[in-house]
This record gives structure tokens, sequence and C-alpha cells, in this order.
């Protein structure tokens, strides 16, 4: 009986205990690690009631705010671990890192990628086209990850639209990343500054201008506390958080996004937050412009996030870089970008992001001949 | 609302249970009622009132059968009158899209499909509420003059929207008094959280790795990856569905009730007779009772007992959705019953326990393709690929998925083996260890908990990418 009386009491201090927490307790109004702003209790109103919205408001108010939530989710995770679940949210964990792995490639979005690429280079036979395709954290750690995962080749894939580039030079960074010790982030699925400097002097030879020499910049550690995208993926605490690396240089740039100019490419207001990554060009803009007065040239450089911390040693060598972000902008702000106005065109994205971005073809709306 | 949400757990349970316990007893029931119509109405807002109208259907033609005693007519009347409404809302509501898509298959597009959605829970409460009128017409059962115990009993939230299917002869008696003390409510609570823990720390889990596999490319799945799919697709319904069943007997308890066994281990069953005799054993019961019965079940004759068989049968099948994979579903097994019951029934009796329980394993576990692969193309491509027609037998994931879900798949195996139960039985009938059965409830009711936090948890994928 006395067991039974506990039992009761038990069961009915928890499901009274949450409710009471949840509801009435200290509410955070963001998600860092979702990016995204937690739920409102929902206002009731009869067509909302109707419409079911009030409802599902109530569940996501009271999902979101779910008492000791983070620790909850942690605990779920350690479980799935221990019955044999590697892999989180598409996340694995290698010696300390964390990977997000490369599978299930669609080659036909690669492919329509591709030609887009190919016909905006056809339009525009003049104007020397590179592609640099980077690898992620999965192709260095590559003999490590336990073949069971059943990963793709990130090599093989580059390999793949290499051969399928038609006038288009191919520049291949992924011996410059894997010899770089740091090269990627633990809890990020970016590469760090150094291996974006390794790769930058690659890039330099294929288009043909002498790279800076690393005593150029004074090397500053600007955080030593990052908890990147693959942490909030799986709160793996367990990963050391990473360092972001700042290549000072006496370079006077600016950074135009579409009426604000910035006299600096770097914004160190992102290192307190926690997307610390968009310390690189304050983070990712449909078009932007980069002005350096002590150099000459005109560089266009399609991307997506990859490029922000390389695009500040490219800039070193060019009057103007136009960055474009194919995820991020529309039709009408890149029509009247002449591709025949600049010196070169360089296409930088990491193969895992490449292989699935669905906006990638709007290149083609770019002007030229 | 579902019993595993968050939602439910935390806000409307916590919240039922109490003012169910603080009202005397008199008023027991119209909380019961009304917190039916909320739960029902979370999920159905606007159907909602198909329910209480079903419901007002079945109390009038129950009074007017019993006014009307000795009037044979009448009484007649108001039982079709019930179970024509009943059948006329199922038809309405679950087969009219099905119906008007076979007729538009054959004759070429000449009817609209409504496209209605299903109420939740409509096949349940419309086969609960008739068996009070069939009943009642059959004098099993005495009438209901109070409209808020009849509707307590149609509405209430443990059974309302997956069963079991209780009859109203099962609740008759604790309808009008009951006994609500610590002992039920325990049992209850632990009934409850065994049922929750089927359903999301088995059921979900498992069901990850036959969404995988169902997706996946029938032509060319490797033997055993076929074989992973489908038994994780078999241990999924059953703790799924019997995990249901637990909630609601459990959460009964916790008001008082006694509500029926729905399950009753039936992965080891040594024909496929006794299978359905141990699965959802409250549907096979209403339909044995109502349909199997009335026909004449198997006392006219060899010709007669196949027809009835057949009949029930292709309801049954019918009665799991509106879709020809069921009917087909359903007269699979009507099929292999008849076969058992006439031809092998003595072959059967005399092999070895694992030969039979395997045979009846296999059965099943292809009833589940059929069941659960909507069209027979795919189906046979599928069984195929089981028995090798896609000339592969292993490959890379399925290595992947042995690695991520062999411990579940084993775990939920021998739980649904019933073994670790017996064994359990025997420690706690003592109740001496008491305590490590609290405890390991407490264990299950926690990660349940974690697992259903983390459905939520959505980290957004593209940002900063």
């Amino acid at each position: 009986m006395k067991t039974k009386l506990i039992r009761v009491i038990l069961f009915f201090t928890v499901v009274l205990i949450i409710p009471f927490f949840t509801l009435f307790g200290e509410k955070e109004k963001v998600s860092y690690n979702e990016n995204k702003v937690l739920a409102e209790f929902p206002e009731f109103s009869f067509a909302g009631y109707k419409s079911r919205s009030f409802m599902n408001g109530v569940s996501d108010f009271f999902s979101d705010h779910f008492v000791l939530r983070e620790t909850f989710i942690k605990a779920k995770n350690s479980i799935e671990k221990a019955i044999g679940k590697t892999e989180i949210n598409g996340v694995i964990e290698i010696n300390g890192n964390l990977i997000q792995t490369f599978r299930d490639v669609d080659y036909k979005l690669t492919d329509k990628n591709l030609i887009a690429l190919n016909k905006l280079k056809a339009k525009n036979t003049d104007t020397p086209f590179y592609f640099i395709p980077v690898i992620t954290a999965q192709e260095k750690m590559e003999s490590e990850i336990p073949s069971y995962l059943a990963v793709e080749s990130e090599k093989d894939y580059i390999d793949y639209c290499f051969g399928k580039l038609k006038e288009i030079n191919s520049v291949d960074v992924s011996d410059a990343i894997i010899s770089t010790e740091y090269a990627f982030y633990r809890t990020d699925h970016h590469w760090t500054t150094e291996s974006a400097f390794n790769s930058y002097c690659v890039v330099a030879d294929a288009l043909g201008f002498t790279p800076k020499s690393k005593d150029f910049f004074s090397i500053e550690t600007v955080a030593d506390d990052f908890n990147g995208t693959l942490y909030s993926k799986t709160l793996n605490e367990k990963i050391d958080p990473d360092s972001i690396e700042f290549y000072r240089s006496s370079t006077d740039f600016t950074l135009t996004v579409k009426d604000e100019t910035y006299s600096s490419l770097y914004f160190k207001d992102w290192l307190k937050e926690k997307d610390k990554y968009s310390f690189f060009l304050n983070g990712n803009h449909g078009v932007c412009r980069i002005e350096n007065k002590s150099a000459n040239g005109k560089l266009l450089v399609i991307k997506d996030s990859y490029a922000n911390c390389i695009l500040p040693f490219l800039a070193e060598h060019y009057a103007e870089i136009t960055v474009v972000d194919p995820r991020y902008c529309s039709h009408s702000q890149i029509k009247d970008i002449c591709v025949e106005d600049f010196d070169a065109v360089i296409t930088l994205f990491n193969v895992s992001g490449f292989s699935q971005e669905q906006n990638f073809s709007l290149i083609e709306f770019m002007g030229g001949k | 609302m579902v019993f595993s949400e968050p939602v439910f757990l935390f806000m409307f349970l916590p919240v039922a249970l109490l003012l169910y316990y603080a009202v005397p007893f008199r008023f027991k029931n119209a909380v019961l009622f009304l917190t039916g119509l909320l739960f029902y109405a979370w999920g159905e807002p606007v159907y909602v009132l198909i329910m209480i109208l079903s419901t007002l259907i079945d109390y009038c033609a129950g009074r007017v059968m019993d006014k009307f005693d000795s009037n044979k007519s009448i009484r007649k009347v108001a039982l079709i009158v019930s179970v024509v409404m009943n059948l006329s809302l199922l038809g309405v509501f679950k087969y009219s899209g099905f119906f008007v898509e076979s007729i538009n298959s054959v004759f070429g597009n000449v009817m609209n499909n409504p496209n209605l959605p299903l109420p939740i829970g409509i096949s349940f409460f419309t086969f609960q509420s008739m068996s009070y009128t069939i009943d009642l017409y059959r004098r099993n059962i005495k009438v209901q003059k109070n409209f808020i115990n009849f509707a307590a009993f149609v509405t209430m939230f443990p059974q309302i929207v997956a069963g079991p299917i209780v009859l109203y002869d099962d609740v008759a008696r604790e309808l009008e008094n009951r006994k609500i003390d610590i002992d039920s409510i325990s049992n209850g609570i632990s009934v409850f959280i065994c049922g929750l823990c089927k359903k999301v720390l088995i059921a979900n889990s498992v069901g990850e790795l036959w969404t995988t596999v169902k997706a996946s490319d029938y032509s060319t799945l490797p033997a055993a990856t076929a074989w992973l799919g489908i038994i994780a697709f078999t241990l999924q319904i059953y703790f799924d569905f019997s995990g249901y069943s637990d909630m609601a007997i459990g959460m009964g308890k916790m008001l008082g009730f006694n509500f029926p066994k729905n399950f009753d281990y039936p992965y080891i069953s040594k024909t496929v007779s006794e299978f359905w005799r141990r699965w959802h054993m409250t549907l096979g019961g209403w339909f044995k009772s109502y349909v199997y019965f009335p026909l004449g079940g198997s006392r006219n004759g060899k010709f007669r007992t196949i027809r009835n068989l057949l009949i029930v049968w292709f309801l049954t099948g019918m009665w799991h959705g509106a879709s020809w994979n069921f009917i087909i579903w359903g007269v699979y097994y009507g099929i292999i019953l008849i076969l058992e019951k006439f031809v092998f029934a003595k072959v059967i009796d005399k092999l070895p326990a694992a030969v039979t329980r395997t045979y009846t394993l296999l059965m099943v576990v292809i009833g589940w393709v059929i069941f659960e692969i909507s069209s027979p193309a795919a189906e046979l491509e599928f069984i195929g690929s089981m028995f090798g027609a896609s000339g592969a037998f292993f490959d890379i994931s399925t290595l992947n998925m042995l690695h991520n879900y062999a411990v579940i798949i084993i775990v939920a195996a021998v739980v649904a083996s019933g073994i670790p139960m017996k064994i359990c039985k025997k420690f706690f009938a003592n109740n001496k260890l008491g305590a490590v059965q609290i405890a390991g409830e407490a264990v299950g009711m926690a990660t349940c908990i974690a697992y259903l936090v983390d459905a939520s948890y959505n980290p957004f994928l593209y940002f900063n990418f």
C-alpha cells in the first residue's frame, strides 16, 4: 500500500510540477541554437479555434518553453548514443570533432546548378571563370569515419563536378585544407581562417597573382568560446569550444551592403553573440561590394558562407569585389550585374551546400552579352 | 490531441484528473463528458458536432426502445435508425472518397470526390455507441436514462480516439458506481507509464527505421534491409497500438473503470486464428458478437461458415481503412483462417511450437506488407525483395541500420515475447520489490519526457550556412 501511495504522489508531482514551471517559470524569448523566436501563448479566437491554429499555438508554446528543455534533449542524445545511434540530426562525433555527414546526394540538382554556371559562362566567353568547391570536415576525417555510416566521398563529388564544367577552370583546394591542422571548427560546419588562408594561396596561383605571405597579417585569436551550428544540432558539450582567428591586415577596405557602407570586413560585435562566424563580413548578404583603393581589377564572387572568411584575403588584390550569394538574393538585385565588366568570376561553395543548393540557377539572370 | 504529446500529458491530463477527483461522485460523469468533449474538440474543433449528434441519436434510440418496450416494430425502427445513422456517418466520412474513386476508376471520372477529412476516432466511437443500441435491442443490457452517464460512456477521453472498443455492457455498472482509490489509481499509473514507454521509446524509434526503408526503391532493396524494415514495422504497429491501448486502460483505471484487455502478446501465437484472438481483441469481439454470430457463425455447415468468415474479414479489413489494400489484407486473413479451420487444423496440431510460431509470424509479417504498402504492385515487389528478387542480400546501408537499430529491435522483440513481463510479475508479486518497480517507472517516464521534448527540437538547418 505504501509503495502505491508513493507512486501516486510521485506521478502527480511530475505532471503538476512540469506544467507549473513551464507556464510560470522565467521564459527565454529566443532559442539561439534553433535560431528562432520562441512561440508566445496564442490568443484565443473562434477563427483560431476552428482552424486549429489556437491549439497548435498552445502546443508550440508548451514545447518551446518546456522546463529544462535542453537538459532533456541532451539526455535523449546520450541515450541514443549508448544504444548505437551515433548520428544526431545528421551529425557524427569523430575524435572530438562534430562532423556533418555528406550522403544521399541529389545529382540532378547538382547537374542543374552546373548547367546554370556553364550557361552563364557561355554568354560571357571572354571572362575567365573559376569553380572552387570546398571540402567539409568529413573529407579531412575520411579515414576515421566508420564505413557503416555509408558516407559519400566528397573528392568523388568534386571530380564529378569538374567533369561537368565547360570552359570553366577548376580549382582544387582540397590538399591545402587537408594539410592544415586545425582546418575545420570542431563545433561548426565552416572551415577555419587558416584553411581559408591556405586555400587562398592556391586560388591566387590559379588566378595568376602572388598571394600575401602569412607575415603580412598579424594573427589574433578573437574568440575561444565558439559553439557553432553543429553544437546546436547535437548540444554535445563534450566537444571543446572553438577559437576564431583573425588575420589582421593594414589595408583599408570598405564593405557596402545595400546603402550601408562599413570601413571593415570584420564585425567584432558578433563575437559576443552565439553566431560568431558572422564576425566575417557581418554574415551573409544577397549582394555586397568590397572595395580596396590600393589595388586594381574587378572580381565577381558567387558564393555561400564558406567564402566569408576567404574574401578578405582576395580583397587584398582587387579594387572591387562584387559578392553574390544566390541563397539570399532576388532576381531584381542581380539583373544589373554585368558579368563582362569583371576580370574574373569565382564560384566558391562548400560541397555539401552546393549539392543541396536550390537557388543557384538564379545566377543565370545576371546580365552579360 | 494524442496521449503522447506534452500538452496532453502536462496540461490536459493533470487538470482533468484533479477536477475529476475534486468533485463529488454524482458530478464525476459530467466531468468525464465535458473533459471528453474538450479533448475531442481539441483535435476536431468542428467534427465534435458529429460526435455529439451521434451520441444524442443513440441516447434517444435507447429511450424510445425503453418507452415502447412491448412494441416490437417501434423497437426495431429505433435500432435501425441508430445503426443506419452510425454506419452512414462512417460511410460518408470514411468511405465516400474511396467509393467515388473506385467508381471513377471503372467508369471514368463520373463523380467528384468530396474529399472529406476523416474525423478522429470515428471508427471507434460509432462502434462503441452501436454496441449500446444493439445490446439494448437484444435485451442484454438496461437502458441508460441519464444522458450525462451515456454521454460520459461515449466521450470519455481515454478510449475515444483509438480504443479499446469498450462495449456499453463492459462499463454499464461502473458508470453508476465505481471505486476510485489509491489502489486503482496506482495500478492505472503503472499501466499508463508502461503504455507511454511502449509508444514513445519503442514504437517511435523502430518507426524511424521503417520510414527509411519504406521510402526506398523496392526493386533494388537488399533482402536483409527489406526484412529489417518490415520487422521494424511489425514491432512499431504492435507497440504503437498496444501502447496506446495500455495508456487508455491505465487512465481508465485512474478514473475507476476497468476497460477490457486489447492485446495479449499476439506475436507468440501458434496459429493465425490465435493471433487474432490476441490482437486488437476488442475489435475481434465486436465483429464476432455483432456480425459473425448474427450471420449464423459456424453453426450452419461448412459453406455458410466460410461465407460468414469471408464477410467478417472483408469488413474487418475495410474497418482499418478506406483503401483496397486493407480489404485485400482482411480477405487474406479470412482465407488463412478458413484454411486453418478446414484444411490444416490437424497438421498444425501435430507440428512443434517452434514451427507453428514461425509460420504464424511469417503470415503476420506478410500481412503487414499488404497492410502498410498501399499499391499491390509495390507490395509484390517488396515481398520479392524479401526473398531475394533484387539480387542483393546486404549492403552498407543495411549495416548502418543494424548499427543504429539492432539494440532497440532486440529489446522490442524480447518485450513482445512477453517473457520480461512474466519475470517482473514473479518478482513484484510479493510487493517487496515495489521500490524497484517505482524506480523503473520513474526512469521510463523521465526518458519518455526527454524523447517527447526532443521531438520539438528543430535546429534550423540553414542558418549561417
